[in-house]
């Protein structure tokens, strides 16, 4: 069979299924194609014809007189032999297509006689025609460089990116780019995004490895429920790891091996133990929940990684910098940055008197009498020092802060000392809430990803920590 | 499908290099006597027999004995043990004998097993041992196989980092060795599909001690083989 790159590039797209109706997914898949750009042949099927979009209605696939290689299913199950039927007479007339995504429900995830039947009439004519299938059941895939977007997922921001994320569920993925499009730059970018759903050709191994693959990515998000081939999952990512970093969320913490097993080790061993270990042998960084999925590979993505151990605490408040101190100490990954006299004298220069510095070491608190250029100041003169190799840096908004002109401020300084050569991690925690989506839009626009947290901040540092270790030992 | 108990388990660690508690096979109270005096007091003595695989619910060790009296006494009683369970000595009656081992004392328990998972394959696991093992869980796997150095990481995983360091004033665990047979192990584990599950527990690991150096010991083993 053909790899998967069918799903991204093809070049003329039908959509089965296509409606005029505002709340009928095959209206909305047709909107996030134009919005998505895609520029190569966009066909809405439906026996009712007319026009949907300012595009013309097919009566059927075969009907269309231009090049389809893709065909997306939003029509019910039941239409699936009809489905088939004009997909055939369109391979004997034609024999263009390449992929199908099918989208709908209603197939063997319902695990009956009809619903199976139907996967195994669209799966075997797609194997016997050397199509590609993604799906069923699938919200299918994303490609902001190929500008494509089979989806019906609302609101989705379309910014070009270095993360892609493969997804077995298609309600995760539709979480993790609503929530990315409501950020405050107004949208993260991204790569490849592939919901597999259920998997009766193109699976989650696959989809992975293919994403990984393109150089375009150079993070890779995967939620995983679990595969009967949970080693082969596991070393494809691996293989990914040892290239670029691979976040993965893994739910789903049954332990049909500890029942199957009888030995006292046995007893001890679950499968969610097993994804543990493995995630630790092979480099594989595992987030806990949906944010910090999205926290670690937008900071994959936009940081470079740390070059040691050495990390500082710039604070403007005294309790969200002893939660970044209580969040650090629970690994043994990091020492403060033990930074020089000259530096502290340097700090002593840019900050407030009544500031505090260095007590303890690999801390400063600013304090909340510190204005921009203050916390611009000593954020430059904490990344020139060289035991410093990452920075959390965390401010709360006062009204009398000027948290713009301070995003800006960053932006210009980190750029400044990057052309200097001095390319370290900051860790932006600006507090809190709405209060902060400009200084933060600022921030993001220009690449710089802030958190939402103090707390958060840490282990999207704890991650590529992590991880940069992974690859020293691996050389 | 088959079992080992203890004595062939032992010997199959032997073979695959890992260091293990001294024992001797007796068949006779005189053969106990003469394997206690070769082993030096104070012994352990348990029952052999392929049948038996968790000797301790049966009352089939005996602890700390210390001379002769007390071996020919602890070998009557265990025979007569084995027989309420229907093993008995001789061709067809299951009683291998007993297993006369030194008394090791002290160090620090861990458990060590492998086993098959239908996804994943053959895997490891590091654990603290002892009375704890199934309450704390505090346990790392790791699929199999694997070098020292990642064998290394697996039990640092672990709160076994704190008891190889040197806890509570005792002299540091030997890391590398224990990394060595958790290596031999995996790597065993994964060249052929002989073994389907082991367990070693416990596994301890003694601090060196009055000019002794550092020593790691398995004290007991059970394997399921294909």
């Amino acid at each position: 069979m053909p790899d998967m790159r069918a799903f991204f590039d093809a070049k003329g797209c039908a959509v089965i299924g296509a409606s005029a109706n505002p709340t009928k997914a095959g209206r909305q898949i047709l909107a996030n194609m134009i919005a998505a750009g895609y520029d190569r042949g966009l066909f809405p099927v439906n026996a009712s014809g007319g026009e949907i979009l300012g595009l013309p209605v097919y009566a059927s696939v075969d009907a269309i007189d231009a090049p389809v290689e893709l065909v997306i299913i939003a029509a019910p199950a039941a239409a699936t032999p009809d489905i088939v039927a004009q997909m055939k007479r369109r391979m004997d007339e034609r024999g263009d297509l390449r992929a199908v995504v099918c989208a709908a429900a209603g197939f063997a995830e319902l695990k009956n006689a009809e619903g199976e039947g139907h996967q195994a009439l669209l799966a075997g004519f797609c194997k016997e025609n050397g199509i590609r299938l993604l799906g069923p059941n699938c919200v299918g895939v994303i490609d902001v460089n190929n500008k494509i977007d089979t989806t019906f997922i609302a609101g989705t921001a379309h910014v070009p990116g270095g993360i892609s994320f493969v997804s077995q569920s298609g309600a995760v993925g539709a979480w993790l780019l609503m929530s990315w499009a409501s950020m405050p730059a107004g949208g993260v970018g991204f790569n490849k995004f592939i919901t597999v759903g259920n998997m009766a050709d193109a699976d989650i191994i696959e989809s992975l490895a293919h994403a990984g693959a393109d150089e375009a990515t150079r993070a890779l998000g995967v939620y995983i429920e679990g595969s009967p081939e949970s080693r082969r999952l596991v070393e494809t990512a691996a293989a990914v790891a040892r290239k670029k970093p691979v976040v993965v969320l893994k739910v789903g913490r049954t332990d049909e091996g500890a029942q199957a097993a009888s030995s006292h080790t046995g007893s001890l061993a679950g499968s969610d133990a097993l994804y543990e270990g493995a995630f630790n042998q092979y480099g594989i960084v595992r987030a806990r929940n949906v944010e910090e999925l999205s926290d670690t590979l937008r900071a994959f993505d936009a940081l470079p990684l740390p070059k040691g151990d050495g990390v500082f605490i710039l604070t403007q408040a005294g309790g969200p910098g002893i939660i970044c101190v209580d969040e650090l100490s629970s690994t043994n990954l990091f020492k403060p940055s033990l930074v020089s006299d000259a530096t502290k004298q340097a700090l002593k220069e840019c900050l407030p008197p009544i500031a505090s510095i260095c007590h303890p070491e690999g801390h400063a608190d600013i304090t909340a009498a510190a204005g921009a250029e203050h916390h611009v100041r000593s954020l430059e003169a904490v990344l020139r020092d060289p035991s410093v190799h990452a920075v959390l840096f965390i401010t709360v908004a006062t009204l009398f802060l000027d948290l713009a002109g301070m995003a800006r401020g960053m932006v210009e300084m980190i750029e400044r000392l990057r052309k200097e050569g001095i390319d370290k991690p900051v860790f932006p925690a600006i507090l809190a809430g709405n209060w902060t989506q400009e200084s933060r839009g600022i921030l993001e626009k220009a690449g710089h990803p802030s958190f939402e947290s103090p707390d958060r901040a840490v282990r999207a540092l704890v991650a590529m920590r992590r991880y940069s270790l992974f690859r020293e030992r691996s050389r | 499908m088959r079992n080992l108990d203890e004595f062939p388990a032992l010997a199959l660690l032997g073979e695959i290099g890992i260091p293990t508690v001294r024992y001797e096979l007796a068949v006779s109270e005189d053969q106990a006597v003469a394997a206690a005096t070769r082993i030096g007091y104070p012994v352990a003595i348990k029952l052999s027999a392929e049948k038996i695989l968790h000797k301790t619910e049966l009352g089939g060790v005996a602890l700390g004995i210390a001379n002769e009296a007390e071996v020919r006494a602890a070998y009557k009683r265990l025979v007569a043990k084995a027989a309420t369970a229907g093993v008995v000595p001789g061709p067809g009656g299951g009683l291998r004998g007993v297993l006369v081992q030194e008394m090791v004392s002290g160090g620090s328990e861990f458990i060590i097993g492998g086993f098959r998972d239908p996804g994943f394959g053959p895997a490891i696991m590091f654990g603290l041992g002892g009375i704890y093992t199934e309450l704390f869980k505090d346990t790392s796997f790791r699929l199999a196989p694997v070098d020292e150095a990642e064998a290394a990481r697996m039990i640092l995983e672990t709160k076994a980092k704190a008891l190889v360091a040197g806890f509570r004033g005792t002299a540091p665990l030997d890391l590398a060795a224990l990394s060595g047979a958790l290596a031999r192990l995996s790597q065993r584990m994964a060249a052929s599909d002989e073994i389907l599950e082991f367990d070693i527990n416990p596994f301890v690991a003694l601090p060196a001690k009055d000019g002794r150096p550092a020593r790691i010991i398995a004290l007991d083993a059970l394997f399921k083989l294909s």
